[in-house]
């Protein structure tokens, strides 16, 4: 039977942070309270970050974080993982915004509430932008237009697209956290650098 | 160049081989660097945005976290027997796991299935998809429903392995022998279909798909829709379209893929109804269907009776009615005797 026949790469830095992340589970599941919280600070801007990036709800992307963590701690003494702790982490964060927000849908019918106006978000975001990033003006524009332009990729292809480029999951993590082929994985990212190339090329001829 | 071959020079996760092809395409022209440089800026670009959006409300949150800790622990301290919680929601979900698998195998004796086997892999993981896999013995024949509505006929000695719950974006199952495929239609979850190492990917359609071990070929016959056809290594635009009437062929010694109009289907679809069909087929294929069909061993009495070639409708259900057929047209006796049948040339 043949299986998806993928590459495998591994680089020395992804072996340490293996071993560093075995031990941290490890030092988890025995009880250990200043690992727990190594691992919370370690993951919790990312994973906020990524949880906003599905439910497009502040609250809901903390109480999901929240809960999430919660969840470990409860269960910590039967805590296993198949996978790398990053791909579990992703995975149960997915899994919990998911849930969260059917649940919200069921309670409050809302549909309008998925549809934000992302304009006005990135208006507000760019007065801080040039500054927090640290970067001449210039870069700091053609960056922001690469995110306002995710912004407008189908749903699925900007989280493949974030989870590459802002976390760094390899294609084949992403693969996993989302539950795609890695086939899929690899269509979304070339699709994505594609129209990022044809618009930004439009702006400049503009 | 192609978007994706790019991206995935550019992460890092491209093959030796796709590195040399970027290296070249490179070479070929100015523009190329240029276009090159272009994709790498925007490269970085994109990965530099994480900084602003750090540093969240990460010390909040984690207040909150510890005093929602708090309260739990002084519940549970509470209500003693501590770890019965966590205990018996691994109970429930053994117990969903195993209806779940007792209902597949009531669902197998419904259809039919006798001497069908099913197995899962050990582990199940979260993430790690548990395949199932239905087979065909000799002689044997059936057919299953799968979850999103597509019908597959197995053929005798044949079988195909399919994960329990489909991905989100695709259909894959892997198949050995020969089966049929109606697959249901679904826009945006292509059907694939892995069988020898090639790809038959569909969205709907009907269609047979053969490669027995022995068979020098993969073949694919198409009654209804459009299938694309190709090598596991080649990406779609490798692969040949076919449609209705049409059989694509692909040489595994060759590694050639081919396609041609067939006037008659019957031969490559005739299995899925209980009976054979040949046309201008050599005795030495007709003894393997033989065999597979009725679970029996086939001899010939002279070596060039497998050059032979049959034409002929064999739709008896009497396996000594079938046998009388063939020596009839090619001008063979036969014995058979138990599960052994000898043909001769007539003197």
């Amino acid at each position: 039977m043949a299986l998806d026949s993928q590459k495998i790469q591994i680089h020395p830095t992804a072996v340490q942070t293996e071993i560093k992340e075995v031990s941290l589970v490890d030092a988890i599941r025995e009880g250990d309270q200043a690992a727990f919280e190594q691992l919370f600070f370690e993951y919790h801007p990312a994973l906020i970050r990524f949880a906003n990036s599905i439910t497009r709800s502040k609250e809901l992307s903390r109480d999901t974080v929240q809960d999430v963590f919660l969840k470990i701690w409860r269960n910590r003494d039967q805590w296993n993982i198949h996978s790398s702790l990053k791909v579990y982490l992703y995975q149960s964060v997915r899994n919990q915004a998911l849930n969260l927000l059917e649940k919200q849908k069921n309670r409050y019918k809302l549909k309008e509430n998925l549809h934000i106006d992302y304009s006005t978000s990135m208006n507000i975001w760019e007065e801080g932008f040039q500054k927090k990033l640290e970067v001449p003006e210039e870069d700091a524009k053609r960056i922001m237009t690469i995110w306002m332009l995710v912004e407008k990729m189908p749903d699925r292809r900007r989280l493949v697209f974030e989870l590459h480029r802002k976390d760094g999951l390899s294609y084949k993590e992403i693969a996993k956290v989302l539950d795609l082929s890695v086939k899929t994985v690899e269509n979304h990212i070339g699709q994505a650098i594609k129209y990022l190339r044809e618009q930004l090329g439009q702006e400049k001829k503009l | 160049m192609q978007a994706e071959l790019l991206a995935r020079y550019l992460s890092k996760e491209c093959t030796t081989q796709e590195y040399l092809e970027v290296e070249r395409w490179l070479r070929l022209s100015e523009d190329h660097v240029e276009e090159l440089k272009a994709y790498e800026q925007l490269w970085r670009d994109s990965a530099n945005l994480v900084k602003l959006e750090d540093g969240s409300d990460s010390n909040m949150d984690w207040s909150v976290l510890q005093s929602r800790i708090e309260a739990e622990d002084l519940n549970e301290e509470m209500k003693k027997p501590k770890l019965l919680s966590s205990r018996s929601r691994t109970a429930y979900d053994n117990v969903s796991y195993f209806s779940r698998i007792a209902a597949i195998i009531t669902l197998m004796f419904l259809v039919g299935f006798y001497g069908s086997q099913f197995f899962e892999q050990p582990l199940p993981a979260e993430v790690e998809p548990v395949f199932k896999e239905i087979s065909m013995n000799k002689g044997q024949r059936g057919s299953v429903t799968l979850s999103d509505g597509t019908l597959v006929s197995l053929n005798s000695e044949s079988s195909i392995s399919l994960p329990n719950t489909f991905k989100s974006d695709v259909r894959e199952v892997y198949l050995e022998g020969e089966a049929f495929f109606e697959v249901a239609r679904m826009e945006d979850k292509p059907f694939l279909i892995y069988v020898n190492g090639t790809v038959v990917e569909v969205l709907g359609t009907s269609f047979a798909v053969r490669a027995f071990p022995d068979d020098e070929m993969v073949r694919t016959t198409v009654v209804e829709g459009l299938v694309s056809f190709r090598s596991e290594s080649e990406g779609i635009e490798e692969g040949v379209l076919l449609a209705a009437g049409d059989l694509g062929e692909f040489n595994l010694k060759q590694k050639r893929l081919s396609k041609e109009q067939v006037q008659n289907l019957a031969p490559y679809l005739s299995w899925k109804e209980g009976y054979l069909t040949f046309e201008k087929a050599t005795m030495d294929e007709v003894k393997k269907q033989l065999e597979r069909k009725y679970d029996i061993q086939v001899l010939f009495a002279e070596k060039d009776i497998e050059l032979l070639e049959l034409t002929a409708e064999l739709k008896s259900r009497s396996l000594r009615n079938v046998l009388e057929t063939i020596s009839l047209s090619l001008n063979l006796s036969f014995d058979l005797d138990q599960e052994v049948v000898k043909f001769k040339k007539l003197p």
